[in-house]
This record gives structure tokens, sequence and C-alpha cells, in this order.
């Protein structure tokens, strides 16, 4: 039996973790490898399947300068930009 | 004028340690003990003072200015180090043992969070409003040792890690 399984946790978040881990907090154990191909642990994944990120907070004045649309970028009289993102990977 | 000297706290008995799989921690710098309890109480496995997170800072001379006559002294970068983790397990069961259950929760290659509670008996339970030093570490090779050569000696393993960040003095919430 390994000691280390692909598992569940209340939050939706599926990751690579100690089997101890996984009983101490009822979490789901999965029947999924625990490692990529190259060999490196498999990293933690939402619900969705796609990877947990760290979300950088960006000052919500500089958010506010930005030009969300084009459209609005031309009402302003500038030039078209791409909209600017909040979250960051 | 009368000197009065500032509160200390004893040592002895106030340290507790935790150990938490990365996963369950969303906002290490907003811990809770709710993420404490989803970990491993540590305390009592580990022999010494191991697992402590220390910071070397380089420093270096600062290049001499034609005026200068003396040399100047500068800070570098800081390198966090995390002291080899030696703690208590039985050789002749498996891992889903009590007495192995540090040796289970701490698998090399896995990242895991190690809090660090300084200051309050170890007895006490995890509240709000404690301070907590967390540090996010990546598990080394466990080493089979020994404690020592003597008669008491006990049979252990050691452990070591590379810190990829900590959180100085976290107050913990709710």
């Amino acid at each position: 039996m390994s000691d280390l399984v692909r598992a569940r946790l209340d939050s939706g978040v599926e990751t690579s973790i100690a089997r101890f881990f996984a009983d101490h907090l009822n979490a789901e154990v999965l029947d999924e490898p625990t490692h990529e191909a190259d060999g490196s642990l498999r990293r933690d994944t939402l619900p969705s399947g796609n990877p947990v990120k760290p979300r950088v907070k960006v000052p919500s004045a500089s958010v506010e300068a930005t030009p969300k649309t084009p459209a609005s970028n031309k009402a302003a009289g500038t030039e078209a930009a791409e909209p600017a993102s909040s979250e960051k990977e | 004028m009368a000197t009065s000297l500032p509160e200390t706290t004893k040592v002895l008995g106030t340290r507790s340690v935790w150990v938490i799989p990365k996963a369950t921690v969303t906002n290490p710098a907003a811990l809770k003990v709710a993420d404490l309890t989803a970990g491993f109480k540590a305390t009592c496995f580990i022999y010494g003072d191991g697992g402590a997170v220390t910071g070397e800072q380089q420093k270096g001379d600062a290049p001499k200015k034609l005026c200068e006559t003396k040399s100047r002294e500068q800070l570098g970068t800081v390198k966090e180090t995390i002291s080899d983790i030696q703690y208590s397990y039985k050789p002749q069961a498996d891992n889903t043992d009590a007495a192995n259950a540090m040796k289970a929760a701490m698998l090399d290659g896995t990242q895991v969070y190690v809090a660090d509670r300084l200051g309050v008996q170890d007895e006490a339970a995890p509240a709000a409003d404690q301070y907590f030093n967390l540090s996010l570490v990546n598990l080394g090779f466990p080493n089979r040792t020994r404690t020592g050569d003597d008669d008491f000696a006990e049979y252990s393993i050691t452990q070591g890690a590379t810190v990829e960040q900590t959180w100085w003095d976290i107050k913990v919430t709710a």
C-alpha cells in the first residue's frame, strides 16, 4: 500500500498527499497517479481540472485607471489596448 | 530611578510544532485555527530543537571610494534554512502504527508547512490570537538514525528539508 496517494479534499482541491493526512482529513482517495510522467509530483488541481494557482492582488487604483474594453479606449480618445487582467498566474 | 526589566518568556515546554499538508492552507499569511487542526501535532515526536528556521544573511565590503579610509560593511542576500528534524519511530511497525505517525506524515519529496508556536505551554490547544511562525518546506530523505550510543538511546529518523518561504509572527484567526 503506497504511502503517497492522490486525494480530493473537502475544498475540492485534488492533491498528492501522504496517506496519513488523507485519512486524518477524511479525504476521498482517488485512483489516480500521484506523479507526472516525468517523475515530478503532480501539482494541486481544482475540481475543474485546472491547476491551483496563487492569486496576486493588484492595487485597486491601477485596475480603475486601466481601460476595460477597446470601446472605452476609443471613447476616452486613447489607442485601443488589450483589456488588463486583475489576476496574474 | 528604579530600572524595570522587560517581560521574558521561559523556553521549557513552550515550543509546539505542527506539520500541515500544503494543499490545506489557502492563505498562509492569514493562518486559521482550522489550518492547524488539519495538520499533525509533532511536538512529542521531535528530539531536541529540530526544525528551527534561521536566516543567514551575506555580508560584504562595499567598494571603497577614493576619499574613504575605512571600509563599509553591507548586507546582502538572505538564505533561509531549517535544521534537520530528528523524530522517533518504531522500526518494527508499519505507518499505520501510532508510533510511526510522524514518519507517515513526513513523506520525502512532498511539501508541508511547519508551524512553530513559541511561548505557550505545549498542552494548550491552538487558538485565535496566538502567534505562529510558518514555513513552507520541501521534505528530504528520511535517514534511519539513533539518538546516541548510550544505554538510553532510541531509534529515530533524521530528515533534512529546504525552506521555500517563511511567514513570521502570524496572528492566528478563528
